[in-house]
């Protein structure tokens, strides 16, 4: 339990880092519900950060845990996302989690160049959003995965990370490269973006035990 | 003048979409499209009209202050894009290429007593920091040898010796500055009345040769 997080009211957003049970909407969600905060996960698969300003129909799934309440996973014509706004009109967080950088970040095998002013606008597009809301803020970036099928290579994940660590202000940035070494967490197999359970369980402490750590916590309005 | 632009043959929605995968939750990232961003600034006497070779899309730009430079359009890197451009009854054309993610200018610009010409200054997106503001200083005098933005309080010159038909951008603190332009040992400033600059948003400012006298015009780029 922290007594920064007791009591606070938590809003998690993200792409499908959190789209499926036992990722990030449950081990994320729950570590920090064991902190003593109130809890609302939101994934929505391969959606890009503006799209939480604009909502679109995430094209592989979405999922969201309310709390204490089961995770609810949504698949196909099902699936859904909903407007930051209005997801600050239900929950009042103070405190906005955002999980997403692989969307965005363009991997591919051909040289193509970090697409940086989309980029830009994206994050502008929700941080603005978030700016609007009140309520204060930290980004979770990319974790180490591999070239897998669409080439996430360790180059170009530390240039996205580097870029997103510059451009998510007011946001609180959270470096998740520097929770493990590449390959440390388990990735599956073919994929080379989403970690097996025991690497998200890795991914969600490590995400929690930023939050609570006294540096961010303490440039967070309460 | 009002700016204006319609069309869309050469502009694109920047919005993204995934593929369709069913429930797998692995998808190509990044944009939809590869762009670069094009505007047009108006560095003469004239009103002028800048229409596009492919499409009846338009964009006018005035003589006022605000009239000058147009928004930045996005159109696909790689590809050529043509326009007409007219000031009163001379017209010539322009071709650019973009690569991705370039921003480019397409100074319309005096030549010689009466006609017009047209200079490109192409630039990256440079750092970007949401916590700083983008300022870029664009020297579009071909009389100006070496134009620096000098800091009215501080007398700083980090905008130094930028060329003819060349840019120079930097991060700068949100601040309003005081800031006038001088070219090469010039003693005289042109003023550059920039107002109070926003974190996280990019700006520029044009030095051109208005009438025989120079002219700072500051303009925010909006993307």
């Amino acid at each position: 339990m922290s007594l920064l997080l007791a009591g606070m009211t938590v809003l998690v957003l993200g792409d499908s880092h959190l789209a499926t049970k036992g990722y990030l909407i449950d081990t994320l969600h729950g570590e920090l519900m064991a902190q003593g905060a109130h809890v609302y996960s939101y994934g929505a698969c391969g959606t890009q950060a503006g799209d939480w300003m604009k909502p679109v129909r995430p094209t592989c799934g979405s999922a969201f845990k309310l709390d204490d309440k089961p995770t609810r996973e949504r698949r196909g014509e099902a699936a859904s996302m909903t407007a930051l706004p209005e997801l600050v009109k239900q929950h009042h967080p103070n405190l906005i989690v955002v999980v997403n950088g692989d969307t965005m970040a363009g991997y591919n095998d051909k040289g193509d160049a970090l697409p940086k002013p989309w980029i830009r606008g994206q994050v502008r597009a929700l941080t603005e959003g978030i700016k609007a809301s009140g309520a204060s803020c930290v980004w979770v970036g990319p974790g180490w995965g591999n070239k897998g099928k669409f080439y996430k290579t360790v180059e170009r994940t530390q240039e996205m990370s580097d870029f997103l660590a510059d451009n998510v202000a007011p946001c609180i940035y959270i470096n998740s490269l520097k929770m493990s070494k590449p390959g440390e967490w388990g990735i599956i197999p073919g994929d080379g973006q989403h970690f097996t359970d025991a690497g998200y369980q890795s991914w969600g402490s490590a995400i929690a035990r930023e939050i609570v750590s006294s540096d961010i916590m303490q440039k967070i309005k309460h | 003048m009002k700016t204006y632009w319609r069309l869309t043959s050469f502009l694109l929605c920047i919005f993204v979409a995934g593929p369709v995968m069913a429930e797998l939750q692995l998808y190509p990232t990044g944009p939809k499209d590869i762009l670069s961003y094009v505007r047009f600034v108006n560095a003469t006497d004239s009103a002028i009209s800048v229409v596009s070779s492919s499409s009846s899309a338009k964009v006018e730009l005035g003589t006022g202050t605000e009239a000058r430079a147009s928004a930045f359009f996005p159109v696909k890197a790689g590809e050529k894009q043509s326009v007409t451009i007219k000031s009163g009854n001379r017209k010539i054309t322009a071709d650019v290429v973009g690569k991705p993610w370039e921003y480019i200018v397409i100074a319309v610009l005096p030549k010689g007593a009466n006609q017009i010409g047209t200079g490109v200054i192409k630039e990256g997106m440079g750092e970007s920091n949401a916590t700083k503001a983008s300022l870029a200083l664009f020297n579009l005098d071909a009389q100006c040898a070496g134009a620096t933005l000098q800091d009215g309080l501080k007398r700083a010159t980090k905008f130094a010796d930028i060329k003819p038909l060349s840019v120079q951008r930097y991060l700068v603190s949100p601040v309003k500055l005081t800031a006038g332009v001088v070219c090469g040992g010039q003693p005289e400033s042109v003023l550059a009345d920039i107002p109070q600059l926003q974190a996280g948003e990019r700006y520029s400012v044009f030095l051109m040769a208005l009438k025989n006298s120079r002219q700072a015009i500051f303009v925010r780029d909006g993307n």
